[in-house]
């Protein structure tokens, strides 16, 4: 709390000289926030942010689907499988996607790869000539790119995505999608009309989950952006040091924990009037 | 009740790995009537109602609706709906939306659902809760919701999973009544299953009688209960104190009964089993048996009695219209008799472990194989 109270004091304060700060209960460093560059920024933590957190939703529950019904053994094993990169350095994970994601990395290499083979497909059938694929592969760039920072957020945050929509799954009713077929839908019907809601407790969690912590990301953007995609974070770590205008990367420290408020308590309203519906049930 | 059946059930087996739910069960179900699946738990009728829904294929044997093979047809294309034992009523959606959903996975116009949906929220008094989400109405308000919502469908067959284990004793009385009338109103061939067999008695018109995967008797409540084929659908439907026999022998037109207990007993021939055959007279496959109803309790030893037993007596419990007295027979066992209040004050006055004599009549006795393997009468 001691640092936060500074923080707090240092957001209303201005550099009076190089290493002082003082409080004078100014709201030019919150004013500055609403600057054209800034909000342009701002948008892009947003939407890289909400981009990530979609995709790992969308992923995230066919695999929790598959865990919540496969057997008991093989869902301790799978489970694992999803908790097992936690015990590596978040740093270290990062890394070497530099090297898978690279130019000539494992994934441009295995894109080559297919690139070659349909290629020679194509030829095979006599469509060679007609050019469909480009002349020759080109590796998509990863590094440097917004592609690349939503799929490194995508990659870290997808076991937090998938555990709340599988706990959901798990202690769903099974006689709700029986019900469901009983009535006449098909699997695909009863997919959205009942399980999808059904889920959707958890499906709010695991984007809360997510989402909250993708706004903050500061690694992924460093290492995977380049310094070429900078989110929020970057920014603030900057006004910590590069700039030295500590005041001014408080308010916008405060700025990200003030979203992060805001969402909760909505998530914990919709926590409230649910539990008092299913207090009825 | 026409004699051709809705529902044909042809030496139906369903085995989970060793287990057999259901071994080699065959029985008719008649158009518009109520048919009951009775047994205790773990007997098979829940695996007979999911293989009925389409949840569970059998391992052999037939299964026909209207005369077609229903085994191929996956849940959601069989004209049979399912009233769940949790209800399964969707709680995302209004009471209307649940009742409308399996009209609108039909693909019926939308005028037609409205009106139709509306007609079967009258029919289970929940015109006025249309708006509702289930997490405002009271569980049997749900359970009705449940019943719309399969009755709008209008199914060759509804499936009724323990409709009504989950409802407290006053309202479980109601709904047995209610749910017979609904039956008679819409004619729709109701299949229901349950462990109660009071519940069973009083609304099925035939009751199949299940242990261990095997049927044991199909019969109506009242054949079940006077006429039952074994000492296990005697003993399931109602109490019935039994009694081993050292050997049983025609004489006549009476069957010659001894029992170490109750020494010689002749029985009429409406009195033996149907499936009582030779093969049942030794002493090890058969019982003789006497329900509640028919021991008379007396003080004094009676002058004519084809049984007479000496006891003391136990304790005396009042049902309300009638008592229920037990009597202790030489430590070793103990009968209860239903009596009269009357009697039962009478006997209480005389004190506990006074000498009672217990008696009845050899016509109100059954000579019943313990497992009539199958055989059905």
């Amino acid at each position: 709390m001691v640092p936060l109270g500074i923080i707090f004091m240092y957001s209303f304060g201005e550099n009076v000289s190089l290493v002082e700060v003082k409080t004078t209960w100014t709201f030019d460093n919150y004013k500055r926030i609403f600057e054209p560059e800034l909000m342009t920024l701002l948008w892009r933590t947003l939407w890289i942010s909400i981009l990530a957190t979609a995709i790992c939703i969308v992923v995230a529950f066919p695999v929790a689907l598959v865990i919540a019904t496969a057997s008991p053994s093989s869902k301790a094993w799978l489970l694992l499988l999803i908790m097992l990169p936690f015990w590596t350095n978040l740093l270290i994970r990062t890394y070497s996607l530099l090297n898978i994601l690279g130019t000539r990395g494992r994934l441009n290499e295995l894109l080559g790869w297919i690139w070659l083979r349909t290629n020679d497909f194509l030829t095979f059938v006599g469509a060679g000539d007609l050019g469909l694929l480009g002349a020759k592969f080109v590796p998509i760039k990863f590094l440097g790119t917004p592609g690349g920072v939503v799929l490194g957020i995508v990659y870290v945050s997808l076991p937090f995505a998938i555990l709340p929509i599988y706990s959901a799954l798990e202690r769903m009713d099974t006689s709700y999608l029986e019900a469901s077929m009983d009535l006449g839908a098909g699997q695909l019907q009863t997919f959205f009309r009942i399980l999808v809601p059904l889920a959707m407790p958890g499906i709010l969690t695991a984007f809360i989950i997510t989402f909250i912590p993708a706004l903050g990301q500061f690694l992924t953007p460093e290492l995977l952006g380049r310094g070429q995609v900078d989110m929020i974070a970057n920014v603030i770590q900057r006004q910590f040091k590069g700039a030295n205008d500590w005041p001014f990367g408080s308010a916008l420290s405060l700025m990200l924990l003030y979203v992060t408020f805001i969402l909760l308590a909505l998530r914990a309203f919709g926590d409230a009037a649910r539990s008092k519906r299913e207090a009825n049930l | 009740m026409s004699d051709n059946p809705i529902v044909s059930i042809r030496n139906l087996s369903k085995h989970f790995g060793r287990f057999k739910a259901l071994d080699d069960v065959s029985l008719d179900i008649h158009a518009g009537e109520i048919f009951a699946l009775l047994g205790p738990s773990g007997c098979g009728k829940s695996t007979l109602l999911r293989i009925l829904s389409g949840f569970e294929t059998p391992t052999s044997g037939d299964v026909l609706l209207d005369n077609k093979d229903l085994v191929p047809l996956k849940p959601n294309k069989r004209p049979i709906n399912m009233v769940f034992q949790s209800y399964a009523v969707f709680p995302h959606m209004s009471v209307e939306d649940n009742v409308a959903y399996g009209l609108k996975m039909e693909g019926v116009a939308k005028a037609e659902i409205k009106t139709r949906v509306e007609e079967a929220l009258e029919q289970v008094h929940l015109a006025q809760f249309g708006k509702r989400k289930p997490h405002q109405l009271s569980g049997g308000q749900r359970q009705r919701v449940a019943l719309a919502r399969v009755l709008v469908k209008k199914p060759r067959l509804l499936l009724l999973d323990e409709p009504l284990s989950a409802l407290d004793a006053k309202l479980r009385d109601a709904m047995r009544l209610e749910l017979v009338k609904l039956q008679e109103a819409v004619g729709i061939t109701f299949v229901i299953v349950t462990h109660d067999q009071a519940e069973a008695m009083a609304i099925a018109d035939r009751i199949a009688v299940l242990n261990e995967g095997r049927l044991r008797q199909v019969a109506s409540p009242s054949q079940l209960y006077q006429k039952p084929v074994d000492a296990f659908v005697a003993d399931f439907v109602g109490t019935i104190h039994c009694f081993d026999i050292d050997s049983a022998a025609q004489e006549g037109d009476a069957m010659r009964v001894n029992s170490a207990l109750l020494g010689t007993v002749k029985l009429p021939s409406d009195a033996v089993a149907h499936s009582f055959d030779s093969a049942h007279s030794s002493s090890a496959e058969s019982v003789v048996a006497i329900r509640p109803e028919h021991i008379h309790v007396a003080a004094q030893q009676p002058l004519t009695a084809d049984v007479a037993l000496l006891g003391s007596l136990g304790d005396i419990a009042f049902q309300g219209q009638h008592s229920i007295v037990e009597i202790m027979l030489d430590g070793r066992a103990s009968l209860t008799a239903v009596t009269t209040n009357s009697d039962a004050q009478a006997l209480h006055a005389a004190g506990t472990g006074s000498p009672v004599w217990a008696h009845w009549s050899g016509s109100d006795m059954l000579l019943l194989p313990k497992d009539a393997k199958g055989a059905f009468s």
